[in-house]
């Protein structure tokens, strides 16, 4: 199969898809390709969602007729190399605050020896690595983020386990998901962040989007305890008039 | 003191209006009611605003005891309405005075009810809608013993009604082929379009599992697809080779191919069909699809226009015997009288 290719999802979307499977340089086709679409205003889409190998646009058929659509996304396509485009790195640091270990991170001992590591050197790993908000699904304000070194590419679990809480610190195949809501998973917790990343009654409800870049910092239980998130959803708010 | 107290209310039931787009990037899916077709006619019996939101009733019976004077209206699928042991008819507005108790049967054709309040249904709006969405945590679904409240500011009077819609029982679902169809083999594809599908138990505002006449299905997964977007209508197949019918409350993303997604026109149709239902699937292409989307559209945006006054309601009756009749008739000299 030829990628990029796009076909009709529905009758009211169209997949825009780089790639079968993840990977790097298919990732960051889909963010560039999305992050191009949302600068040039087109008539008629509703909205655009990346995911790990596509970008779905939803278009309203009374608006545009999908055809036209479909043309515009295959000049644009043709116009640039997607695959070579360097996300331009504007996007400033969240630095997310993280409690590694405990009660809320049960699998560090066990994700650290699959590595090959000792517990304070995953920990120290995973902290100095940054990191890039893929996309966002699977449950609401759910980020995926990459690349986590290759120390990191352990598997799932193959059966899910009993559901982690929101803020949970999660890793497999070098990457790492920031679930905002509790969900069951296979993922392996490692921590969890006092940081709430969904806020449903903002007016923007969400802290982390497609191309935003994480690093996480280790904090003590007691600095957890008393964490102030407000200053993070300020920034927000500056960030996003 | 008004509203309605909730005195019964069936598993499931929800606030919902017509959903939250433009959250998908941030893994939230539009959501919104079951049968916006039934929604639409609520709207424009009270002249309800396009953002009003009303209590989706799924298949069981609710009750509910009015705190005060109100109009109301139910819409969607066929149930008995009462008002203190006296019928009222679907898709036809009534009144409620204080300590009346509104009974609302179990649904006897189609699966999905709704019950209007002037100005819609009071509850928080969270990301631009009052949609009830239970795995992301967002909006309301009241418990026995909540008030719901109207938000007013309509002013519509008892009698109002609309036509019966048709779209109960549909024979035939209408589909398209997506993304992913040609990862099923040509029989797969051919068995789509001569099974028979029958609606089992699993079901609800996330998706409907079906079995089918032609046992199951299986995709061709040489290639481990990653999860990629899923859009309402989406027909997934499972490892387990039985296909799901993915529907409002569907998640952004998921991992198992989807063999084809039914069109935006026949979803509330296929949400109606009751439990054991049997139907067909029919491949169309988007033009098709679009035009029957265009269609149902303009039923929707007409409804409000087709609007009439029933003399059958009893307080529109007295409207009548008031002005037209004592005074017209009967009485017939009112300038003698001034």
């Amino acid at each position: 199969m030829h990628y990029p290719r796009i076909t009709p999802a529905g009758d009211s979307a169209i997949l825009v898809e780089f790639g079968a499977t993840y990977s790097k340089s298919v990732s960051r086709a889909v963010r560039a390709f999305d992050s191009a679409l949302s600068d040039s205003d087109t008539e008629g889409i509703v909205e655009t969602a990346p995911t790990l190998r596509s970008v779905l646009i939803r278009y309203d058929p009374a608006v545009t007729d999908p055809e036209s659509l479909e043309n515009w996304c295959n000049a644009q396509l043709a116009a640039s190399d997607w695959f070579k485009v360097e996300c331009t790195a504007d996007a400033s640091i969240w630095r997310i605050p993280v409690l590694y270990g405990g009660d809320d991170g049960p699998d560090l001992d066990e994700t650290a020896e699959l590595a090959g590591l000792s517990a304070a050197q995953l920990i120290d790993l995973h902290s100095t690595s940054e990191l890039t908000v893929l996309c966002l699904g699977f449950a609401p304000g759910l980020a995926y983020l990459a690349e986590l070194p290759e120390e990191f590419a352990v598997p799932r679990r193959r059966t899910y386990g009993r559901p982690v809480k929101a803020g949970s610190i999660l890793v497999a195949n070098r990457q790492t998901v920031l679930p905002a809501t509790p969900i069951p998973t296979g993922w392996r917790s490692i921590g969890v962040t006092p940081l709430p990343t969904f806020l449903s009654y903002r007016r923007h409800p969400f802290l982390l989007a497609p191309g935003d870049r994480v690093k996480f910092e280790p904090i003590l239980a007691s600095e957890a305890a008393g964490f102030d998130f407000g200053p993070y959803w300020q920034r927000l708010e500056n960030e996003r008039p | 003191m008004s509203g309605l107290e909730i005195i019964r209310l069936p598993p499931g039931a929800s606030i919902q209006d017509y959903g939250r787009p433009g959250f998908r990037r941030y893994g939230v899916t539009e959501g919104g009611a079951m049968d916006r077709f039934a929604l639409a006619e609520g709207q424009a019996l009270l002249a309800n605003p396009s953002h009003a939101a009303a209590l989706e009733l799924p298949l069981g019976s609710a009750e509910f005891r009015a705190l005060g004077d109100s109009i109301a209206a139910c819409t969607g699928a066929e149930r008995l309405v009462t008002v203190n042991s006296e019928n009222k008819k679907l898709r036809q507005t009534f009144r409620l005075e204080s300590g009346d108790v509104l009974k609302i049967g179990a649904a006897e054709h189609g699966v999905y009810g709704y019950l209007h309040l002037p100005g819609g249904i009071e509850s928080p709006v969270l990301l631009n809608s009052r949609s009830a969405h239970e795995q992301a945590e967002l909006g309301w679904k009241p418990c026995v013993g909540d008030r719901l409240s109207a938000i007013g500011g309509v002013d519509a009077p008892a009698g109002l009604a609309l036509a019966a819609p048709d779209y109960f029982s549909p024979r035939v679902i209408r589909c398209m082929r997506g993304p992913q169809s040609e990862l099923f083999c040509a029989s797969d594809l051919h068995a789509l379009g001569e099974a028979e599908f029958e609606v089992t138990p699993a079901r609800n505002r996330v998706g409907m599992r079906l079995s089918s006449s032609a046992g199951k299905f299986s995709a061709d997964l040489g290639v481990t697809l990653t999860s990629d977007a899923i859009v309402a209508g989406d027909i997934q197949v499972a490892a387990d080779g039985i296909a799901t019918v993915l529907l409002m409350d569907c998640q952004p993303v998921g991992g198992y191919p989807r063999i084809a997604t039914v069109i935006t026109a026949d979803l509330h149709r296929l949400a109606q069909l009751p439990t054991g239902a049997k139907f067909r699937l029919s491949e169309v292409g988007r033009t098709e699809a679009l035009a029957a989307l265009a269609e149902l559209r303009a039923e929707m945006k007409a409804l409000r226009g087709r609007v009439f006054q029933s003399v059958r309601e009893p307080s529109a009756l007295r409207d009548l015997l008031t002005y037209s009749l004592v005074s017209g008739v009967v009485k017939g000299d009112e300038q003698d009288a001034d």
